[in-house]
């Protein structure tokens, strides 16, 4: 029984403490950065919070995080990196809500919103999946029924995108 | 500095003439030296013109260059100084996987780039990417399940020269081919071999639609030297074997590397037969047409080998995207299929290969364990049927062609298997999965002889068990291994009892296959990267070359000085025991 607590529990762990470190993210701020890192008119950034992402194919069940922000305006959704170099964000994934096949919501141990993308799936867990999975539906995304928790050491698409937003 | 600059220019010459382009390998264990008698595999390929080399920048350098991550173009909408490059990457060994990360890096960043549909395929992976406009050189590959990289010097890189991204262009840079050498890697590309639209379209159908918007532009900038490495190793053949398999009338196929089919006549003679792309075999069934053969690549296609020596591809339809690892074809005309994908491996069954519609016939379970790994899946063909064998559990279950229907059973307590063998006669030897230990240390030996229903544990004569023994078709038991002690084969006449070793002549990592027509084969590996099938006609006692990667010569040497080795040792041995008597 503890055994398979640990199994299930320890890759969720990890993705945890990674996605606490995010220094660089101030709230306060983080919308008109984020807006002029991606071009946006001032005001349009709708949702954002700061994240960590990271792929991991089938295999690979050590998926690398990067520390990075999401976003949401009226036609995307956007992941964009935190450049620790230039101290500055920098874009990075965006996806048009017309372009998204569907999304589903998954209530589990950890909250999870999921994105079929390119031969997998974009899961962004815990914070902020609820309200992202409602301003997405409200903008016209499909909505599916999960398939179930895209475990970190199990990513049951080929292509798996983790992008870990703190609650 | 002029006689170390000559001297070096002399040394690189000397290297790209020999082995094509060679790579360090990092971070891999090291890999065991060659005996000295063994021969360097000997290619004479027309010298390539000595060229200055690129002002690359050194490893060290390169690693302090910023890292970023590169994109899917579904994931990003291209930049106005952003386009887009794809390629293959292959591995020319079966068992090496395809990495999970290339790096390529320009003069002020590096870019991770990560395969699309990773569940696809393991010796093949198929990266795509937006990249910032610019030129760029193959810095690193790396697996991050195997830990295992390979950082590449200026002398790899300037071997396959730089490539260039256009901005709101798309380029297709070919095929990438890694190769193993004894201590090394050798990489080269083929520019000419190009993944095919519908390759993109099932692994990244987003993507592949803004690689088919996009106009074409770019590419690589120079010709490379390492062409005529790729070339080389494609002619000389592939590395590993994905295992035997005998037909009816004594043929025997083995699928390789490189879409190689290699076939053993009913005269023992060994032709080698070539897919029309090189992407790995895994599988190869008799064909419905006499003298015609039938396999499965990575990437879901079917390949016809003519009579005639010609092969074509039968692209697969009304089959989900996934790993097909096993073809076979009823004694009614039926095919199957098993491919692995999204945690099962199923069975599919259609009329013909190119069939619209393939029903699934039935499945067992991939798992992964945290503690000891995957728990694996095989599907194999047996005298009356086709057996799947679940990992997990020890379940088989057997379907018969003549009645259509599954039966079920699982090895004694439900023990998780690491291996399998199948024996002509349909007897099932497995490995049970040892509670963590190293090299198969307290795995158990079992057979079955009736697809599950009843068990046999069996003591094999060796403490570490690294494969699953071997019945013969007189009814003795054979085990390869030796992890601590002589390596060899042992050999038990009363099921398993008593054990005496039968040769001292094959390593631990020998892996045995025993035929109906053929006797005994066993593949084993040269270096820890090249593969040799031997088969002995005396059921285990001697040996004799029948195919390897590298040539005969080499390899009949190698036998010889091995086997004068151990006559050495042998000799000093009686002489020790004479002396103490």
């Amino acid at each position: 029984m503890t055994c398979n607590w640990l199994r299930r529990c320890l890759p969720l762990l990890a993705l945890c403490t990674a996605g606490c470190a995010t220094p660089f993210y101030d709230a306060k701020t983080a919308g008109p950065q984020l807006e002029t890192a991606l071009g946006l008119p001032a005001g349009s950034v709708a949702i954002h919070a700061s994240c960590q992402f990271g792929q991991a194919g089938r295999a690979n069940r050590a998926a690398e995080f990067f520390p990075a922000a999401c976003a949401v305006d009226g036609e995307r959704l956007y992941v964009v990196e935190w450049d620790e170099i230039k101290k500055a964000y920098r874009p990075g994934m965006d996806l048009r809500f017309t372009a998204m096949e569907s999304v589903s919501y998954y209530k589990g141990l950890f909250d999870e919103l999921q994105l079929p993308i390119d031969g997998g799936v974009l899961s962004l867990l815990t914070g902020k999946a609820q309200p992202l999975h409602a301003f997405l539906l409200t903008h016209g995304v499909k909505d599916q029924p999960s398939a179930g928790e895209v475990l970190a050491r199990a990513p049951p698409a080929p292509t798996t995108i983790y992008v870990y937003i703190p609650r | 500095m002029q006689r170390v600059r000559q001297l070096r220019s002399s040394m690189l010459v000397l290297c790209l003439s020999l082995v094509g382009i060679s790579a360090s390998v990092l971070g891999a264990p090291p890999a065991p030296q060659p005996p000295a008698a063994m021969p360097v595999p000997v290619v004479s390929p027309a010298p390539p013109p000595p060229r200055p080399l690129p002002p690359y920048p050194d490893v060290k350098a390169q690693q302090q260059l910023p890292l970023r991550q590169a994109f899917l173009p579904s994931l990003r909408t291209l930049a106005a100084d952003e386009g887009v490059i794809s390629f293959a990457l292959l591995t020319n060994d079966v068992r090496a996987r395809r990495p999970d990360v290339v790096t390529v890096a320009s003069n002020t960043a590096r870019f991770e780039i990560r395969p699309v549909s990773d569940g696809f395929a393991n010796n093949l992976g198929l990266y795509t990417a937006v990249l910032p406009a610019g030129r760029y050189f193959l810095a690193s590959i790396a697996d991050r399940v195997t830990f295992r990289w390979i950082d590449f010097n200026a002398m790899a890189q300037g071997g396959l020269g730089v490539f260039e991204v256009k901005a709101g262009q798309s380029s297709d840079l070919g095929t990438l081919m890694l190769t193993p050498n004894i201590d090394s890697w050798l990489v080269g590309r083929a520019a000419g071999v190009l993944t095919p639209p519908e390759a993109w379209r099932e692994a990244a159908p987003a993507s592949a639609l803004s690689l088919a918007q996009l106009p074409t532009g770019g590419g690589w900038v120079e010709a490379a030297y390492s062409q005529v490495s790729f070339d080389i190793n494609l002619a000389r053949g592939p590395v590993g074997l994905q295992g035997l398999r005998e037909l009816p009338d004594g043929r025997v196929l083995a699928p390789s590397a490189l879409g190689k089919l290699l076939v053993r006549g009913v005269d023992g003679q060994w032709t080698t037969l070539s897919a029309p792309r090189p992407w790995p075999l895994l599988s190869a069934t008799a064909g419905a047409v006499d003298g015609e053969y039938v396999g499965v690549t990575e990437w879901n296609r079917f390949v016809v080998f003519a009579a005639d020596g010609t092969s074509r591809e039968v692209p697969m339809r009304g089959l989900p995207a996934g790993r097909a690892l096993f073809v076979g074809r009823s004694p009614q005309g039926e095919w199957y299929l098993a491919q692995e994908m999204s945690g099962a491996l199923r069975l599919y069954r259609a009329a013909a290969l190119d069939a619209t519609r393939w029903d699934e016939v039935g499945a067992v379970q991939l798992t992964q364990s945290l503690w000891s790994g995957n728990r694996g899946a095989w599907a194999m063909e047996t005298p009356d049927g086709i057996l799947l064998v679940q990992g997990s559990k020890g379940l088989l279950r057997h379907f018969r062609y003549a009645t259509g229907a599954w039966e079920d059973h699982h090895l004694t307590g439900n023990r998780d298997i690491q291996s399998v063998d199948l024996m002509p006669d349909g007897t099932v030897s497995v490995l049970t999965i040892a509670a963590g230990g190293f090299a198969g240390m307290f795995s158990g030996a079992w057979i079955t002889r009736d697809y599950g229903a009843n068990w046999q544990e069996l003591n094999t004569g060796y403490t570490v068990k690294v494969s699953p023994l071997v019945v013969s078709s007189d009814g003795r038991l054979l085990q390869a291994g030796g992890v601590f002690g002589e390596s060899g084969i042992k050999v038990s006449n009363d099921d398993g009892k008593t054990w005496v070793q039968l040769t001292e002549a094959l390593p631990v990592q020998t892996r045995l296959f025993q035929s109906k027509r053929n006797g005994l084969f066993a593949i084993r590996r040269i270096g820890d990267v090249q593969d040799v099938l031997l088969r002995s006609p005396d059921g285990g006692a001697n040996w004799v070359y029948e195919w390897s990667s590298i040539g005969r010569a080499g390899i009949e040497n190698l036998l010889k000085s091995e086997a004068d080795e151990r006559a050495a040792k042998a000799a000093k041995r009686l002489a020790a025991k004479k002396k103490q008597g």
